[in-house]
């Protein structure tokens, strides 16, 4: 028996999840900019006939893909949070999450989406201004009430901060450093952040992870 | 710059001043006549255009800057006192400073402001790195990171200071947000030996806290 299609209230057909993420893994390989929607059906095996009936146009079909990829972060994010122990631990747990799930954060794609296509990169930017931030936040005063976390943080600033410096670690221009792997990067921050707003207490739980080479 | 090293410094400061209180869109060259007490005719001698007096006052803002951060860093006691020096510094001179002046500098003197920041940042970058390099030396910083690492991480907030829909004015003021980085900061790189210092001084100073 044919599977009932379903359509969205203009008529469009749903974009199932699978070919969502056959689109994501061609912009990302590609670049969001130079693949055409000739590119889009060849690549998924379907004709553009096909593809227009899932959506009006390339904007559109970013806006889906990234809308996809940001339930799924959001799920992977808000289960670590809440599923652990202390707030260290979920910070810790937090930051070994590979952020290329996200499948977008290569630095030329969001640039490209900003310039371009700006309701994908709403999407986008709701995610990071408003869950990550909310997420972050919370995680900040969760270790403050665990005494992890100093208790004289200014948390907006902080989180504010450390999202910035997340961000701006993905963007190769404002850490032109060659010479270090992004790990190493990465790990330095992190460790320079967790010193930066832990309790003696907390800083006991994070000094031997810190000790060892990125 | 001859005509830069002309003119009297303290005709720059009380330009810098007037800048600081009003911006620099809003003040007019007959504005900084009234209150550098000139005749318009000798301001126009010596700037054909807003444009050069705004960038001699930056390069004077620059210049007085540096010479006292560097003075801070031979006089201060250890990393951490300079460190906590500069920022009282930095607090007091830009603190005062009214959101318009940087708001009209990167609207309406891009070229300046850009060239600002970069003097500023270089200036900063190595600034941290050596505070970073002695700190390290007193054993009063760790030695798990790359201090090339943590002074590219903090210098590249400086923008971000300044930069409104990071910090928007109406929810951090800037003095606020500088205090908290620099704590930040301090106690991120700081050994056991460090930690203890930073309390004594933020506690009996009763210092930025």
């Amino acid at each position: 028996m044919k599977k009932t299609i379903e359509r969205d209230e203009r008529g469009y057909l749903i974009m199932p999840d699978e070919l969502l993420e056959k689109c994501a893994e061609h912009f990302m390989k590609i670049g969001v900019r130079s693949v055409s929607m000739d590119d889009i059906s060849r690549h998924l095996g379907i004709s553009k006939k096909t593809l227009y009936q899932y959506v009006s146009n390339k904007g559109e079909l970013l806006a889906k893909i990234i809308r996809l990829k940001v339930v799924h972060v959001e799920r992977d994010l808000s289960a670590i949070f809440s599923g652990s122990s202390t707030a260290l631990t979920a910070f810790m747990d937090y930051s070994t999450y590979p952020l290329d799930s996200y499948g977008w954060i290569n630095p030329k794609a969001v640039y490209d989406l900003k310039k371009y296509y700006p309701t994908a990169w709403k999407i986008y930017q709701d995610h990071l201004e408003v869950f990550t931030y909310t997420i972050i936040e919370a995680n900040l005063s969760r270790g403050i009430k665990e005494g992890l976390f100093r208790k004289s943080l200014c948390t907006p600033v902080i989180t504010s901060i450390y999202l910035r410096t997340i961000v701006g670690l993905f963007n190769s221009n404002e850490y032109p450093l060659e010479k270090f792997t992004p790990a190493q990067v990465m790990k330095d921050y992190l460790c320079y952040h967790l010193h930066g707003i832990c309790t003696e207490k907390g800083v006991k739980i994070i000094t031997a992870a810190c000790k060892e080479k990125a | 710059m001859t005509q830069t090293q002309q003119i009297d410094i303290s005709f720059l400061d009380k330009c810098l001043q007037l800048f600081m209180e009003l911006g620099v869109k809003s003040v007019s060259m007959q504005d900084v006549a009234a209150a550098t007490g000139t005749s318009k005719t000798s301001l126009y001698d010596s700037f054909s255009t807003k444009q050069e007096l705004v960038d001699a006052v930056i390069n004077y803002d620059f210049e007085f800057v540096t010479q006292n951060l560097d003075r801070i860093q031979k006089n201060s006691s250890n990393a951490i006192d300079e460190l906590l020096q500069m920022s009282e510094f930095i607090i007091k001179r830009f603190g005062q400073c009214n959101p318009c002046l940087l708001f009209d500098l990167k609207k309406y003197y891009a070229t300046s402001w850009e060239k600002f920041m970069q003097l500023k940042q270089a200036f900063m970058n190595q600034h941290i790195l050596t505070n970073l390099q002695r700190g390290q030396a007193e054993n009063l910083y760790r030695k798990d990171f790359d201090e090339e690492i943590i002074s590219r991480i903090y210098f590249s907030k400086m923008e971000a200071f300044f930069d409104d829909q990071v910090f928007p004015q109406s929810r951090f003021h800037f003095v606020m947000v500088h205090k908290e980085y620099i704590i930040y900061h301090l106690r991120g790189i700081a050994s056991k030996k460090g930690h203890e210092i930073l309390d004594i001084s933020l506690s009996l100073k009763n210092r930025i806290a």
